[in-house]
């Protein structure tokens, strides 16, 4: 036993070493660094806060396929599914400031502070830019009595809280995008919360909910065999892959929601290493093989600089703050 | 037997004190559920006892006899492991963690031992982070 | 028929066929390694199916979706780790005919009962999905209330010797299950403000702690007296009478599996209980499942690979993906600039019946790979308890770390390991936990949901055939478990 003992504090020891040794070694090149941006000299990790195999996973991983030839180095997905994102967000937030480590965010970002919840802020990133956008819309049955949005808004006007409107989860934009169309119209719908998109449609086409509030890529399939029809988008200018839908605007209703996502690294992440970013993941977007991916998966390209992304974000953050409040959505925590 | 159930009655009825009067606090629709889980749990938590009274004493674990102190050596192992590891990262850890235990658990005929640790190392690291793109955690300094 | 021998005119191949191999491989490998689950091997790889044809990446995708669900088994078996939640199940019997020195009965009885599942689903798959697929559309939240209810009725059952300690260890669970945000209002519960703990507690930490860490933490107190015993055995295959008992098993089982996966947002890990539960019911030997029964580990393999074909039903007929993975597959496929639902069977029926073809010949695969490996991979029990323990330990450690890249996940890990050591201290079995964990969240969130669309009114439950059926069964259930657990008081009353 006593010889045991000696070997365990001896690999202590020598762990130790290792430990200090690293540290050592670690912080010179680290004094060096604000001048020179040599930069990346290592793997960087995308954080993704939400599942694998989610439309922000595969956005990510598209985007990863091909920034990693423009950076020189490899690029990893992390996925940090939970809490509307939060989990994620915040590990994204609190990561070292180098620029290794970039979170992929999306539109709850600006919603889940405001539910009193977590401590998730998007002014504690350096965005980067923002990558994709896509509108909310009303899915209905293929054979709902309504033919336009006017007869659905009008029969739920008419019949307060009784069109179950389905939705990926309390809190979640799509949840908001229906609480818009209630605040812009002055309906009342009764929110069915599912634990995403895919069972939310899934309930709609067995006839269990009305309605969904969700993007058209999310019913794309059923629509196009039949099965559902979308009844307004609430954007500015039509789907492209849906372009006989008519967007809200134009049935004469001002509500413009869409999800959004966007990459972003910790703030005082220098700026030269930010450009460098930057410009390598606007490239990969660029690319003819990346947009046809996302042309595929549904999901919109819409690039918006670092700066207008801010503005966006911040005009966000407050729109969702009056809503939330007006909502009651606010979890008080006694 | 008898008094191992005793103990863990009574933390079982604490817990479900604890979860009644923390669901104090949620809205309402939240709170049903854990209460009426809370509820039952109190409920069979007494009924175990109660049968408990009527149950002969049989004897679960000797102390003696138990050689709980190796387990517990190999439970600080690894603990210290975890810590240390998301510090100086997964390839300069395991090796050390998995050759220390090998060694608590029987001692000697340590080429096996080396060769074990080193080719589990290289082996699990080829798989997660090489073959499969998942992280593992680095050297973070 | 003629579009499916073209289908596997298609996958025979060799560049095709190879590929599916080295898939159905590939798989196995992720799934028996604990944390890495089917999902995970099948998103990992999905953009490695990007620059390959559509058929020849599908088919691949297959491969691992197929061999990761088997491939969990083997861990479950060998070492009482299961490498996918599916696999959860199969640890009750598995793992204690392992201990015998079975090994090798219980890894051959598992690759012929997942392949024989596999197979039963591929055909429903092929031939009956759009009748099957409805039944994906008759389940809303009472339903899913109801079966979620059924599944937690057979707590009794996996509890031994023990029932009300069996309920309370259900109770626990339930109570993990609430920690997190409440995913029907958003409230956070339990969370004592920690930002990992708003998803809940990670499930496989858990399993992987109650189950594998637990019993790791067992094998060091009593290492040297059990370092040597006679593992010869562990190279026998099951023998041609003892499949025969078990043909029925998993037929039904197969089938069960099969249905389950039709039922969006239902997955292996459900069926494999649901399967086990009925398994020992209907079974001579119901009384020894626990103890190493061969019906024990056919169960719930069968049925949880009977998934696999089963929830691509859905995605190929509606367009919509019933777990996970198939939403996966929905991605993948859609980035072949495919749309699943009726029009794919019309304006792509190559494509579908290589996939259908795929399907079928992935579970051969792993089949007759599972067979011809046994003698082999049996052998990690052969490895010195000493040297294998503390691989144990790091395989469940790299694991959980990887599921969600989560330092916090070590922790629960941790914790879950050793309250899994002190209940078997005290005679409170573990499944229960496990199994409350998966139904718990389902069962309140559904229930609740179902009163949300009926606007409060109780009727909705007791209005629609399938939910009054399913509730109907699980009264039987309890009360038939009730009836059978004071037979066996009577019973060892009159011994005494």
């Amino acid at each position: 036993m006593k010889k045991t003992w000696a070997m365990v504090a001896m690999v202590l020891v020598v762990s130790l070493m290792l430990v200090v040794a690293g540290c050592g070694g670690g912080a010179k090149p680290a004094e060096k660094a604000p001048e020179a941006p040599k930069f990346p000299t290592k793997q960087i990790e995308i954080i993704v806060p939400a599942g694998a195999g989610g439309g922000t996973d595969m956005l990510a991983r598209a985007m990863a396929n091909k920034a990693k030839d423009l950076l020189g180095q490899p690029v990893v997905i992390v996925n940090k599914p939970g809490g509307s994102g939060t989990v994620g967000f915040t590990a994204g937030q609190t990561a070292k400031p180098d620029g290794y480590t970039v979170t992929m965010f999306f539109a709850e970002i600006v919603i889940v502070p405001h539910l009193g919840i977590a401590q998730a802020d998007h002014k504690l990133f350096v965005p980067i830019m923002r990558v994709n956008m896509d509108p909310a819309a009303i899915t209905v049955k293929a054979d709902a009595p309504w033919k336009t949005l006017k007869e659905f808004l009008d029969y739920a006007k008419a019949n307060p809280g009784k069109v179950r409107m389905g939705n990926s989860g309390p809190g979640s934009i799509w949840h908001l995008a229906a609480a818009t169309v209630e605040d812009k119209t002055g309906v009342k719908f009764n929110h069915v919360p599912y634990g995403g998109a895919a069972p939310a449609v899934t309930a709609l086409l067995g006839g269990a909910i009305e309605a969904v509030a969700v993007s058209p890529a999310e019913v794309g399939a059923q629509v196009a065999s039949g099965k559902l029809k979308i009844l307004g988008v609430m954007s500015d200018k039509r789907e492209k892959a849906f372009p006989e839908v008519k967007t809200f605007k134009e049935q004469g209703y001002e509500v413009v929601v869409g999800t959004w996502r966007g990459l972003g690294v910790p703030k005082g992440t220098p700026e030269p290493v930010v450009k460098i970013l930057h410009d390598a993941f606007k490239k990969a977007m660029d690319d003819p093989g990346f947009i046809a991916q996302a042309d595929k998966l549904g999901l919109g390209l819409a690039y918006l600089n670092a700066a207008d992304f801010t503005k966006f974000m911040d005009a966000d953050f407050a729109n969702y703050a009056k809503l939330v409040d007006k909502l009651g959505l606010k979890q008080q925590k006694k | 037997m008898k008094r191992g159930s005793i103990v863990a009655g009574f933390l079982l009825i604490a817990l479900a004190i604890v979860v009644w009067i923390g669901s104090a606090a949620f809205t309402a629709d939240s709170s049903y559920f854990p209460r009426a889980v809370a509820a039952i749990m109190l409920g069979l938590t007494i009924l175990m006892l109660l049968e408990n009274r009527t149950v002969r004493d049989q004897v679960v674990f000797e102390w003696e006899k138990f050689n709980y102190r190796r387990t517990a050596i190999i439970f600080v192992i690894t603990s210290i492991y975890l810590v240390i590891m998301a510090y100086v990262g997964f390839l300069i850890t395991t090796p050390i963690c998995l050759l220390l235990m090998m060694q608590v658990l029987e001692k000697g005929d340590w080429k096996v031992k080396i060769l074990s640790s080193v080719i589990t190392t290289a082996a699990i690291y080829y798989v997660f982070q090489m073959m499969l793109d998942v992280p593992l955690p680095a050297w973070s300094f | 028929m003629d579009l499916l021998v073209h289908g596997f005119a298609t996958v025979l191949q060799p560049q095709i066929f190879f590929i599916l191999v080295a898939g159905t491989l590939g798989g196995i490998i992720i799934g028996s390694l604990p944390g890495l689950t089917a999902t995970m091997g099948v998103a990992l790889l999905t953009p490695l199916t990007f620059s390959l044809p559509p058929a020849t990446g599908l088919v691949m995708l297959c491969g691992i979706y197929c061999g990761a669900i088997y491939g969990g088994s083997i861990s479950a078996i060998l070492i009482r780790t299961p490498g996918t939640p599916a696999a959860a199940a199969t640890v009750f019997d598995g793992n204690e005919l392992a201990k015998k020195g079975l090994a090798g009965k219980a890894l051959g009885m598992s690759a012929i009962a997942s392949c024989a599942g596999g197979v039963f689903s591929a055909l429903c798959l092929t031939f009956i999905a759009p009748e099957l697929a409805r039944v994906a559309l008759s389940f809303s939240s009472p339903e899913y209330f109801a079966m979620g209810l059924l599944g937690l009725s057979i707590v009794a059952s996996i509890s031994g010797d023990y029932v009300v300690r069996g309920l309370i260890s259900a109770c626990i669970g339930l109570l993990v299950g609430l920690v997190g945000l409440d995913n029907l209002n958003g409230y956070p519960r339990f969370t004592f403000g920690l930002v990992d703990l708003l998803n809940g507690v990670s499930f496989i930490p858990v399993l992987i702690g109650l189950f594998a860490v637990s019993e790791a933490l067992r094998t060091t107190e009593s290492m040297l007296k059990t370092a040597h015993v006679d593992f010869k055995l562990s190279g026998v295959l099951p023998s041609f009478s003892e499949l025969r008992g078990c043909a029925k098993t998993i037929l039904k089982s197969s089938a069960i599996g099969t249905m389950i996966g039709i039922i969006p947002a239902t997955g292996g890990d459900i069926a494999a209980f649901l399967a086990y539960g009925e398994a020992k019911r209907s079974s001579k030997n119901g009384e020894k499942f626990g103890t190493g029964e061969l019906e024990g580990v056919a169960a719930p393999e069968a049925a949880n690979n009977g998934v696999t074909g089963g929830a691509l039903i859905p995605l190929m007929t509606l367009g919509i993906p019933g777990d996970a993975v198939t939403a996966i597959f929905l991605g993948a496929l859609m980035l072949q600039g495919l749309r699943p639902g009726p029009l794919l069977f019309k304006d792509n029926a190559e494509l579908v019946y290589a996939i259908f073809a795929g399907m079928f010949l992935a579970n051969i695969i792993f089949m007759l790979f599972g067979l011809f490996a046994i003698k082999y991979i049996a052998r990690v029990i052969n490895i010195p308890k000493p040297i294998l323990t503390p691989i144990i330990f790091v395989l469940c450690i790299v694991g959980s770390y990887s599921i969600n890249n989560s330092m916090f996940d070590l922790l629960v890990m941790m914790f879950f390991g050793v309250l899994g050591y002190l209940m078997d201290k005290f005679k409170f079995p573990v499944s229960p936990i496990v199994l409350a964990l998966i139904l718990g969240p389902m069962v309140e969130g559904e229930f609740r949901r179902s009163l949300l669309l009926s606007s409060g009114s109780f009727s909705i439950f007791f209005t629609r055939p399938i939910c009054v059926a399913i509730l109907t069964l699980t009264v039987f259930s309890v009360v038939g478990a009730y009836i059978q657990q004071r037979k066996k008081h009577r019973l060892l009353k009159l011994e005494n």
